[in-house]
């Protein structure tokens, strides 16, 4: 069947100095319907860039200058600006880090879910009201809570807001640009928790955007890595996991503490990503790779085998 | 207010939620009483601020004569002259001044507060009197320059603010920068070369002519408008670059925030966001800093007068300063003050009714 | 990596790359530049001396002898602009350096010490920055007039201008302050041992110091404004030649109503081109300093 969402060869760079910076340098891949995509990397590796790029929220210097990216079928890459509007939220929303500014600080946070439930449908406002607070609710606070300001809330619960705000127009893909990285960890299970049971209960297909893998692995089905603007590999979460076949998803396991296992440091990857205003010709993480060869000068072709795909010589 | 709830989703949107609340309804509403208790306790206090400003401006009044040479009683009368000994005692019993100087300090609050300014020797009349004479020009001034000049100013600041770099911003920025960095009284000069002596159009000073008194209403109003037109023009052409350059930077910090890509992403227009969100958050610091601002208005409210000859207390310092006639000059100060403390409190109120996150403790 | 984080620019060629950017700094550094020039080399420039009477050249508007034209007592209208920019610029920066060090200082310690005191010097600036600016320095003038102190008046201009200036500076260092105070490295700091005044020199300072800087030089575009209307107001020095005199004289010899436009202005234009000047810069080093303010490149 179709996918859901389905990338090809996006190609997103930002302007500067007269030059530009490559933050994603022909991205493909895709997310079925009810699927949990998590996208993974370091930052500044592009992850954000293809969220934004996928509802064309790009900052005035940035722009998609190649690719598509086709949403039931439809590009949005070349959608008109009036269909564009009409498809964000609708179809496709995001929940940004619910840190201080995500939320509007004088506008009363049921009068927030609501207002996108008023712009794409017409209803009445009770109406839109009413059904902002079964949201409310939905997320695990009190209905009572609906008409307060959100500086009056913890930053879990701005969270859950910003959720229940991102499910107002009952969209049918979520996306979670870093949804946990600034909380504590007991909210931030408890989040990741919230998530997977929207997620199931409602069959939404949702892509979680981190640089923590732990958080992917308790919550997504698929898992994509990218560095330095380039997708180094997709597999599903359990294969990868045990089977890394990329040498910067191997690196970056063994870079995790492992609790059960012995007591070594852990290896960091030695080397710092590349300048993305001019990267290096050939393969982006031959730098810092132990399996770097001469074939790696030039640009990896992705392999597919099964359902995985991975950017390397030497798999 | 307290609660542990267990969910579980029955069907779509649908929660079903077993909780254990530690109050009931009512602290909805008890809400609202301690918001409204809060707010007059918070409203009290910045009261209590304002009056201890203008206490200390009292003072600073007081000891400002008591740092002059010469017996202060005949400072307070105009100089190079002789004067009655029997005028200058009565002056000394009106400070008090053969009392010891804490109770000096004490007559001269009670005084002041109780808006008994002393005598002004140039219009030999007490100074109350004096200003309260001139006050309603100044107001009526102030008031229509700065109600224009606010609603220009953040206007226009705001569409700058929002296309930043854009033709419109660059030319009213740089509009708005060479009337800030304009001397007000030189801006009066030149309206007034313009305007009045080489094309006659409008008069050049006073607030109203004298052989229309008996005129009807609204030729009156007429006159003075046409007599208020340059100075308004004047007082509003400084103000107004100020408060441009305040909403334009207020506008930009609030256009980086998260919410705004929130409310993109929900899928409003442009302009949409512009008015329901980023406006909104924009007007919330501009407020205190119209606030700040209001200190140098008075400045330029001064220099419009003097300009203008326009009656007003600006006029009113300048004669004072002219003469040296040091009561007049005190009492003038002390207003002005006051008139700036008071509409920097009408602002703190306004806040609070306007930015829900102000703490309230 | 520096356990302080100080600007990115630590030499007078690394800020200079980043400033000569600025379209509109280097505009206003331009002016400024051509203004200290005038004062510097005011001797060569003018073409007569300003305080030389022609009874038989007065009221004469520009013409090939005196390009800006003569006031009412013959003085070449030229030559006093050339040298009144001397007097500008002197009581702008005297004055600036006054409120400049006064501000910083108050600003630094209201926000460094949290509760009584702190909260003290918060009070004392929001005091000042109520009372009313003109009026206050008329009447501090005027007192200081009165006293018969033997200053100069020019001094007193610029003591009562600098005295009165600093509460905006305190105001902004002092939040400043207050936003890095909480930061981590001066937490590592303290528990290193560092005291209150290491801790302030070295390692708050350094990272207040541009936004003094920016502020320092936008307290000099008001610190002109101000003099100039002192001087307006007959307030200065009536023996100087300055352009705030220059205009005062005007008026008082009522040039506006016999249409002697070469008196009136062209102080004004020097006064304006001057104050952008300083303002432009201060503004073109907050926007460095500041990467929200700074200008995407479209």
């Amino acid at each position: 069947m179709t996918a859901l969402l389905q990338v090809n060869g996006l190609k997103t760079f930002y302007q500067a100095d007269g030059d530009y910076v490559k933050a994603v340098d022909d991205v493909s891949f895709h997310v079925d319907v009810g699927e949990s995509l998590g996208l993974a990397g370091e930052s500044g590796c592009g992850k954000t860039t293809v969220a934004l790029s996928l509802m064309r929220l790009l900052p005035p210097n940035a722009s998609i200058l190649g690719g598509e990216i086709l949403y039931d079928g439809q590009d949005v890459v070349k959608m008109s600006d009036r269909r564009l509007r009409r498809t964000r939220w609708k179809k496709v929303s995001i929940v940004f880090q619910g840190a201080m500014n995500a939320l509007n600080p004088v506008k009363r946070i049921v009068e927030q879910i609501a207002e996108p439930i008023l712009l794409h449908e017409k209803i009445a406002k009770e109406e839109a009201t009413r059904r902002a607070e079964r949201l409310v609710e939905l997320v695990g606070i009190d209905k009572s809570r609906a008409r307060d300001y959100p500086h009056e809330f913890s930053g879990g619960m701005r969270q859950r807001v910003m959720i229940a705000m991102a499910l107002a127009c009952e969209p049918r893909l979520v996306i979670l640009d870093e949804p946990t990285t600034a909380l504590d960890v007991m909210t931030k299970t408890q989040i990741q928790q919230l998530v997977k049971d929207i997620q199931k209960e409602l069959a939404l297909s949702t892509i979680l955007i981190t640089h923590d893998l732990s958080v992917i692995a308790e919550t997504c089905e698929k898992v994509a890595i990218m560095y330095a603007g380039k997708l180094v590999e997709y597999a599903d979460v359990v294969t990868m996991f045990e089977n890394p076949l990329h040498p910067y998803t191997s690196g970056l396991l063994k870079a995790f503490p492992n609790i059960y296992g012995s007591r070594e440091l852990p290896v960091s990857i030695p080397g710092s990503p590349p300048d993305l205003l001019h990267p290096p010709a050939g393969c982006r993480f031959a730098p810092r790779c132990p399996l770097a060869g001469p074939e790696c000068e030039d640009d990896p072709p992705g392999k597919t085998y099964d359902s995985r795909y991975v950017a390397c010589w030497k798999r | 207010m307290f609660c542990i709830c267990t969910c579980h989703l029955v069907q779509k949107f649908h929660l079903h939620c077993t909780c254990i609340l530690w109050r009931s309804h009512e602290d909805v509403l008890d809400k609202r009483h301690v918001t409204l208790r809060a707010r007059t306790v918070y409203l009290a206090k910045k009261a209590g601020y304002a009056f201890l400003t203008v206490l200390v401006v009292i003072i600073f009044n007081f000891l400002l004569f008591r740092v002059m040479p010469g017996d202060p009683a005949r400072l307070l009368l105009p100089r190079g002259r002789a004067i009655e000994k029997s005028v200058i005692l009565s002056m000394r019993e009106f400070y008090g001044l053969d009392k010891p100087i804490g109770t000096q300090l004490v007559i001269y609050i009670v005084q002041t507060l109780q808006l008994n300014f002393g005598y002004s020797f140039y219009y030999k009349a007490p100074v109350a009197s004096v200003i309260a004479a001139s006050l309603p020009n100044t107001l009526v001034l102030v008031g229509i320059s700065e109600a224009i000049s606010i609603l220009l100013g953040f206007y226009t600041g705001a569409i700058a603010g929002w296309k930043r770099g854009k033709p419109f911003d660059l030319i009213s920025t740089s509009f708005g920068l060479v009337f800030w960095s304009m001397p007000t009284f030189w801006i009066g000069i030149v309206l007034i070369m313009t305007f009045s002596v080489w094309l006659g159009i409008f008069p050049v000073t006073g607030v109203r002519t004298i052989e229309l008194i008996h005129a009807s209403f609204l030729q009156q109003i007429a006159d003075m408008g046409m007599h208020l037109v340059l100075p308004v023009i004047t007082l509003t052409l400084v103000s107004y670059a100020e408060y441009m350059l305040i909403m334009r930077n207020s506008l930009i910090d609030v256009m980086t925030e998260d919410f705004v890509l929130t409310a993109r992403a929900k899928g409003l227009t442009e302009d949409q966001v512009l008015k329901a969100h980023v406006i909104p958050n924009a007007l919330l610091p501009s407020i205190t800093t119209i606030a700040l601002a209001l200190s140098f208005i008075v400045g330029g409210a001064l220099q419009t007068e003097i300009i203008f000859s326009y009656p007003g207390i600006g006029m009113l310092t300048w004669q004072a300063l002219q003469f040296r006639d040091y009561a007049l000059l005190q009492g003038l100060f002390f207003i002005a003050a006051v008139l700036v403390v008071i509409a920097n409190f009408a602002a703190d109120i306004i806040y609070t009714y306007v930015d829900p996150r102000v703490k309230l403790q | 990596m520096r356990a302080s984080a100080t600007p990115m620019w630590r030499t007078i060629s690394g800020f200079w790359h980043v400033y000569s950017r600025v379209r509109k700094g280097v505009l206003g550094l331009a002016l400024v530049l051509f203004f200290f020039a005038a004062a510097g080399f005011a001797s060569y420039l003018s073409p007569f001396d300003p305080t030389k009477i022609d009874a038989s050249r007065t009221w004469l508007p520009p013409n090939s002898l005196n390009w800006l034209g003569t006031d009412w007592f013959g003085h070449d209208l030229l030559s006093q602009m050339v040298y009144g920019t001397r007097v500008s610029l002197l009581v702008g920066v005297f004055a600036t350096l006054i409120s400049a060090v006064v501000g910083t200082m108050i600003g630094l310690f209201g926000g460094y010490y949290g509760k009584r005191f702190g909260e003290f010097l918060e009070r004392v600036i929001d005091f000042f920055l109520v009372i009313p600016y003109l009026p206050l320095i008329i009447v501090l003038v005027a007192v200081v007039e009165a006293m018969e102190i033997p200053i100069p008046v020019l001094w007193v201009v610029i003591f009562v201008i600098g005295i009165t200036g600093w509460s905006g500076t305190a105001r902004v260092i002092r939040s400043q302050v207050l936003t890095v105070r909480e930061r981590q490295f001066i937490d590592r700091a303290r528990t290193a041992g560092a005291g209150d005044m290491r801790i302030l020199t070295r390692h708050i300072l350094p990272n207040v110091f541009p936004l003094v800087f920016a502020n320092a030089v936008l307290t000099v575009a008001g610190a002109v404004l101000s003099e100039v209307t002192l001087d307006f107001l007959g307030l200065g020095d009536p023996t100087t030649v300055s352009w705030g005199m220059i205009l005062h004289l005007a008026l008082s010899n009522n040039a506006v109503y016999r249409g002697a436009w070469w008196w009136v202005v062209p102080p004004g234009v020097a006064i304006i081109l001057l104050v952008m000047g300083f303002t432009l810069i201060g503004y073109s080093i907050e926007e460095i300093s500041n990467p929200r303010l700074r200008e995407r490149k479209a």
